[in-house]
């Protein structure tokens, strides 16, 4: 039983603490040399291998061994729903159906609605009543127009989400469909898992060396959700204003504004098929490991002894890397997997990025 | 209850033994006053613990500087081409209704209706403009093949004329490895004073042949998101509405394709001005030539491309320079942005 | 020099309070396992200036020669890379002249579409004849660049700046002592960051490397850059030629010319300290590294130490060198030079900004 485990491995720790206490207690003889060698050595040993290797190998065995288990593979294990997942305004048994942000769109609506009518009726009064110039009929009458129609679209607005919506989660789909589940697992892992590697090699001595590794194992674990998550917030912010955003549209002097808001809201929505189109890259990106031949790749375990991990040591097998028990041999990982599983999460983030920063003003 | 009570309890009783370690905690580098032999002892143990932590950085620099006996094979790698056919085809096949939906819509007009004289000539422009591009992006899988194979064979014909090859000390890979190895070794010497004192160094070189393993892995895959999104960026640059958008797109596509030219500039730069430097001024010190020549590796493609300047690079610079952990990925998040200056603002909106 | 120095300290504070000097007396000698703590810092405090300031005399004795290199734009390295991209820039050129001929003479376009057409020309043959020349005319304008500098560094006496940049760095290399080249102002610092805690000693030599390997760099790095854009001015001068590349190639042969003449703005900064340093007073722009009181409290507390009657952690570990406690009485770390390593550094930098677009 895995508790029993731990059980014992503290208990010894704590014995072998224990054990030195009496060098200490009954302080060395001061007159003898070798006594006080022997509590110089083995103070020091208490501080840094008794007391400190355990805890470290502890730290990073039974603490983050589970942790990678469960949130290091959670965006491998799921990362097709929780990429094609969107809310849904209009259909209540779908899934993601999500009453508010249809309430928020119909309170835009029905805040700008009465301007409209206003509009409308000052414009179709001027036309009607007020003889000016001819130009001014003519401007009128294109703007009645121009008013017309935007309100058409106004009051369709959620009907137009919600196919934006359905059509980038189609495309998506279809994209995500095409990558290959088992290439996606495969460059993946070998980015998250190869950082554990490092950090388990390199922690055990010292962690501060380890550092940067320990934290980019959260940063690719969590980094992904981030990113759909900051997607569905500004998805839903720029759904509740996607109205103004048309009302603006239509009115000369505040066309950029409506224009940012109607690009903002189709990018980030259709941001889920450039995320989807990264795990297809992503996919595609195994043939990396290719590059050099097998044996040119250099590889690195989490061996911390001649003869290679703990587990190598005490005659247990690796078996890759979710390898059993945990505090031994990992899997070995290749410069190439670690590089291009690194690069596959910078990509989740990327994409979206670059894509924001390369589309805009396409509408006109 | 609890097994984990107990757990965190035996913990961090295990963590406080130490202070049974009574009164005379002359601890590790306090002053107090210890005899020698003691310190002996403590340095004995310590010294196993810091020569097992330059152990275990000696592996990871073997791991991480095995690239600069491979730069060839790194800097010409580009994905399997075969590999993307079939994904390209998928995004033809969707592109392929919006044209056929394009061309019927604008021979109808033609046909149908006709309107003043310029209204044709545009519609006109447009259905010859819609033909070409759909012949184009019927084509771009072999467009993608020329322009990934010229570039592929251009940065072998200029490391062609490098060293790159051999690993002696006068090539590009073996300067670079000299100037991290310079580093690792003053992090060796470092440690073995004081267990934490090369950890600065020990971050600059790890950060440095990081982002060169991670730029190059990066490079494929944008190459391969550009290759398949190549019919796409066709489309888009075809249509008037959408042309800035297929000409940022199509700007990306051709940057990152080339980038590994600039690279291989930048080993033909390396080894020439190393060669240059020691005939103007033999005995200019290596560490820091090498040291260098990690930065021009890594920003030769971006200067090559005329899209930086030098402050930019002093920026850079800086930030290398400062390499906390952290930064990497700032650092990894800015070399993916290649991107020209800020495109002028059209003018103002058109009046009624 | 480091090991007999740690003996014989070593050696000193065994033997001055501890009369006994067997095998036993020494290992169970108190006073030297203390002197553990502070060899420690003094080894890391010399060490780590040792790797900070390598090479620092190289420099220093070159400094003048190090601001004047360029690249010999005839040599086979740059020559090499140049007629790679000579051949395959040529054809290139040669081919759009041809089409643009052809276009003129057959195909009747527009007027506007042959007025361009016509400039295109211009500005092709222009670039070709540039390009054939490419040789003689970067190694005219290095060359240029090269005399212009040598006149502005004519104008004031560099090894003003020298000597100062030794007094406040310190280079081992030319120090006769090399106790003085590791206690001169600025590494005094770096000495009270380690004894007051080894974890500052790591941040306080920062500036050392910085600093010295900054500079190291930076020449090599402008030879390199220039090494570079010599070789790929027929590519520069290509993209200029067309008007939807121009702006490239605009930016292209701007770095080439600036960082040619960057060189000139070096020279321009060193004359400026070197005005600096002789026009001021001396002591102006000075700090005292340690004030004379206490200068005279840390020579006793070494003394001390080494006797084993007083512990002052932050001084523990200093030589006993008589030379060292006099420099500890009154030490002044000169501002102006080390602000001068930054501008020589950063500069260049800006000035390069305020230059930026001056190509039509």
């Amino acid at each position: 039983m895995k508790e029993n485990r731990i059980i014992i491995l503290i208990t010894a720790v704590a014995l072998v603490c224990l054990a030195c206490a009496p060098f200490a207690i009954a302080e060395a003889d001061p007159l003898d040399p070798i006594a006080q060698a022997a509590e110089g050595a083995a103070e020091a040993s208490a501080k840094y291998f008794i007391v400190a290797i355990p805890i470290r190998m502890w730290f990073q065995y039974e603490m983050m061994y589970p942790w990678m288990l469960s949130y290091g593979e959670s965006f491998i294990n799921n990362y097709k729903e929780a990429i094609l997942a969107n809310p849904s305004l209009l259909d209540s048994s779908a899934k993601g159906y999500n009453p508010g942000i249809t309430n928020a769109v119909s309170y835009s609506i029905s805040l700008m609605l009465p301007f409209y009518i206003l509009a409308i009726v000052l414009t179709g009064a001027y036309i009607m009543f007020i003889s000016g110039s001819i130009e001014g009929r003519v401007k009128a009458k294109n703007l009645l127009k121009r008013l017309v129609v935007s309100m058409i679209f106004f009051s369709m607005s959620p009907l137009i989400l919600e196919t934006m919506l359905v059509t980038s989660q189609s495309i998506s789909s279809a994209i995500i469909n095409q990558a290959d589940p088992a290439n996606v697992r495969m460059v993946l892992e070998g980015g998250i898992w190869g950082s554990y590697v490092i950090f388990c090699k390199l922690g055990v001595t010292d962690l501060e060396i380890s550092i940067a590794y320990w934290t980019s194992l959260y940063v690719m674990a969590w980094l992904p959700y981030m990113v759909i998550g900051m997607r569905h917030i500004m998805m839903c912010l720029f759904c509740m204003v996607f109205p103004i955003g048309i009302a603006l549209y239509s009115f000369v002097y505040m066309r950029d504004i409506g224009r940012k808001i109607l690009e903002q809201t189709i990018v980030w929505i259709y941001l889920q098929a450039f995320l989807s189109m990264a795990i297809l890259v992503i996919s595609l990106g195994a043939s990396y490991y290719y590059l050099l031949p097998a044996d040119q790749n250099p590889k690195l375990t989490n061996a911390i002894m001649p003869l290679g991990s703990l587990g190598e040591s005490l005659g247990m097998p690796s078996t890759g890397y979710q390898g059993s028990p945990a505090y031994v041999s990992l899997g070995p990982t290749s410069i190439l997997s670690y590089a291009v599983g690194s690069m596959g999460y910078a990509l989740l983030i990327a994409v979206p990025f670059m894509m924001l920063r390369l589309l805009n003003k396409f509408l006109p | 209850m609890d097994k984990h009570k107990i757990i965190t309890v035996l913990v961090i009783a295990a963590f406080f033994m130490p202070i049974i370690y009574a009164d005379d905690t002359a601890g590790e580098d306090s002053l107090e006053a210890k005899s020698f032999a003691k310190v002996l002892g403590e340095e004995a143990v310590k010294g196993i613990s810091k020569g097992w932590m330059i152990w275990m950085c000696q592996d990871l620099y073997t791991f991480l500087s095995s690239i600069t006996g491979h730069l060839r094979e790194y800097i010409i790698a580009n994905p399997p081409i075969d590999d993307l056919k079939g994904v390209q085809g998928f995004f033809i096949a969707l592109m392929q209704p919006f044209f056929v939906l394009g061309i019927v819509l604008t021979s109808a007009y033609l046909l149908l209706y006709s309107e003043s004289p310029r209204g044709r000539a545009k519609a006109k422009a447009v259905l010859v403009r819609l033909v070409y591009a759909l012949v184009l992006v019927s084509l771009s899988p072999l467009i993608i093949m020329l322009l990934i194979t010229f570039s592929s064979n251009l940065s072998g014909a200029i490391m062609d004329y490098t060293n790159v090859d051999s690993t002696s000390a006068d090539s590009a890979g073996g300067i670079i490895e000299e100037g991290s190895g310079h580093m690792h070794h003053m992090f060796d010497v470092l440690t073995i004073i004081h267990r934490t004192g090369g950890v600065e160094l020990l971050l600059l070189w790890e950060t440095f042949l990081l982002i060169m393993n991670f730029v190059i892995a990066m490079r494929y895959l944008l190459v391969i998101l550009w290759s398949i999104m190549f019919p796409v960026t066709l489309l888009l640059f075809s249509f008037t509405p959408t042309k800035s958008i297929g000409k940022k797109f199509l700007h990306q596509t051709f940057l990152w394709i080339f980038v590994q030219v600039g690279w291989a500039i930048a080993v033909l730069l390396i080894e020439s001005s190393v060669r240059g430097m020691d005939i103007a001024m033999p005995g200019y010190p290596m560490a820091k030539i090498g040291l260098a020549c990690l930065f021009l590796f890594l920003t030769t493609p971006r200067v090559v491309f005329g899209l930086m300047d030098w402050l930019s690079l002093g920026v850079e610079v800086v930030e290398i320079v400062n390499a906390a952990p952290l930064s990497m990925g700032a650092l990894t998040m800015d070399e993916m942005k290649v991107e020209r200056e800020v495109i002028v603002e059209e003018p103002a909106l058109d009046n009624l | 020099m480091l090991i007999i120095f740690s003996l014989l300290t070593t050696v000193i504070a065994i033997t001055v309070p501890t009369p006994d000097l067997s095998l036993k007396g020494i290992l169970l000698s108190k006073t030297a396992g203390q002197t553990s703590w502070w060899l420690k810092r003094t080894i890391y405090a010399f060490v780590s200036l040792d790797y900070s300031k390598e090479d620092f005399g190289f420099i220093i004795d070159n400094l003048s020669d190090l601001i004047l290199i360029n690249p010999d734009a005839k040599g086979t390295e740059v020559m090499g890379g140049l007629h790679f991209f000579l051949s395959l820039i040529q054809p290139l050129y040669l081919l759009t002249i041809t089409v643009t001929a052809f276009y003129l003479i057959f195909i009747s376009g527009s007027p506007s579409g042959r007025a361009k057409a016509k400039s295109l020309m211009g500005s092709l043959i222009l670039g070709m004849i540039i390009i054939s020349l490419s040789p003689v005319l970067l190694s005219a304008l290095a060359n240029f660049s090269a005399i212009t500098t040598k006149a502005i560094m004519g104008q004031a006496d560099v090894s003003v700046v020298t000597d100062n940049l030794q007094n406040v760095f310190g280079a081992p290399e030319n120090m006769p002592d090399y106790m003085a080249s590791h206690t001169c102002t600025l590494c005094l610092m770096h000495w009270m960051a380690t004894f007051t805690e080894i974890e500052l000693g790591y941040y306080t030599f920062l500036p050392f490397m910085i600093m010295i390997w900054g500079l190291g760099v930076y020449f090599f790095l402008r030879f390199a850059m220039i090494t570079l854009w010599m070789m790929i001015f027929p590519l520069s001068m290509l993209l200029y030629s067309f008007e939807t590349t121009k702006a490239v190639g605009r930016n292209m042969l701007e770095q080439t010319i600036m960082w040619i003449f960057l060189q000139i703005f070096n020279a321009v900064v060193i004359i400026a300290i070197t005005l600096c340093i002789i026009q001021s007073q001396p002591g102006i722009m000075t700090v005292p590294g340690v004030p004379a009181w206490m200068g005279e409290l840390l020579a006793i507390g070494i003394v001390g130490t080494a006797a084993g009657a007083i512990n002052i952690p932050f001084i523990g570990g200093l030589a006993v060198s008589p030379v060292v406690a006099a420099r500890l009485s009154s030490p002044l770390i000169e501002f102006i030079p080390f602000v001068g390593c930054f501008a020589m550094l950063l500069a260049p930098l800006f000035i390069m900004r305020l230059f930026k677009g001056f190509l039509p």
